[in-house]
């Protein structure tokens, strides 16, 4: 079970809601799978929404059985953001927020020095900070240090759909604090991206545009929560060390037509 | 006088509870939030809070994220 801010979930897939091609679309991507926590936004109130009204959507999400986690995407300074939170608290009813301070408008890289001071101010005034990072490991223990017990460090640029660029990183924040709880997100391209975070060690992935932009967004959704599933289970297994040298897996004792007659340290030679 | 409602310079006679100039825009306060001048205003507070002169206005709602 994922456990957040002392709630249990049994999916470990956080779904963004934007760019699907229809309200209708959206609500079946959450129903086929079974996500529990959908990420939201705010935006000013005449701003046009491509095909439905911002009360039907907010009409149709309250309707779902989901968590809300309100985004402050769009801020670019410690006072938009400590303000869009603020706003999203009252709208929404929640103190969950997925803190998000841009930093360059090129990759929508987060500005690390913002968002630690943005994060400060909000666990001080009772927010659940969800921050939105780089793999960085020195901002992650700054953040930590400010409270935040949960990180959420991107694979990849936000739908760029590249997948885990840097394993490495990521695996270093789960070693460094295995205690947190860590989710990817930004970058998630397919479900092999998910299982790969998981198998990380990772609790969990936000994911958008992978799930919106593909062909079929509900089948899509469905296959996401499979593979965070599959990802978890194999990391909870543990998975096997891997080495240069092949190694039979078929038993080497009592191999018919065997006469000893070949070196079997040689390379030419296979079992 | 003017203030800036969303971006868009808005023209007002005089100054006025926060409640009275969002009924007067016609905009209903189901489902949004407001800052003026980047500071949040609760909902308590929307008839103790003046509108004045050059005041920049927010109003937001729930919309699609990810």
């Amino acid at each position: 079970m994922l456990e957040i801010d002392g709630q249990q979930f049994k999916n470990r897939l956080l779904l963004g809601t934007s760019g699907y091609p229809s309200l209708e679309s959206l609500k079946t991507s959450i129903e086929y799978s079974k996500t529990e926590i959908v990420t939201v936004s705010l935006r000013r109130s005449e701003t046009a929404l491509g095909g439905y009204s911002p009360n039907s959507f907010w009409e149709t999400l309250k309707s779902l059985p989901v968590k809300v986690l309100p985004n402050t995407a769009g801020c670019h300074t410690i006072k938009e953001a400590v303000t869009t939170a603020q706003m999203a608290r009252e709208i929404f009813e929640t103190n969950w927020i997925k803190l998000e301070v841009t930093g360059d408008d090129y990759n929508l890289q987060p500005d690390p020095f913002q968002l630690v001071d943005a994060a400060r101010i909000l666990n001080e005034d009772g927010f659940k900070v969800f921050p939105y990072m780089t793999d960085d490991l020195v901002l992650a223990e700054k953040l930590v240090e400010i409270g935040c017990d949960i990180l959420m460090p991107w694979g990849s640029p936000i739908g760029s759909g590249q997948g885990l660029l840097n394993p490495y990183a990521l695996k270093t924040l789960r070693n460094r604090f295995k205690g947190l709880t860590l989710i990817v997100d930004a970058g998630i391209g397919t479900p092999s991206d998910a299982v790969k975070a998981m198998e990380l060690g990772y609790d969990a992935c936000l994911l958008n545009t992978a799930v919106a932009k593909s062909g079929q967004p509900a089948q899509m959704a469905k296959s996401f929560s499979l593979a965070l599933e599959a990802g978890r289970i194999a990391y909870e297994a543990g998975t096997m060390m891997k080495r240069d040298m092949a190694s039979a897996s078929t038993p080497i004792v009592g191999i018919p037509f065997w006469h000893g007659d070949y070196d079997d340290t040689s390379s030419s030679k296979t079992l | 006088m003017h203030v800036t409602l969303n971006g868009i310079q808005e023209e007002f006679e005089k100054e006025m509870p926060l409640k009275d100039f969002l009924e007067s825009k016609n905009i209903q306060a189901s489902y949004l939030a407001v800052a003026v001048n980047c500071e949040f205003v609760p909902k308590s507070q929307y008839a103790q809070r003046f509108i004045k002169k050059g005041d920049d206005i927010e109003v937001v709602t729930p919309h699609p994220g990810g």
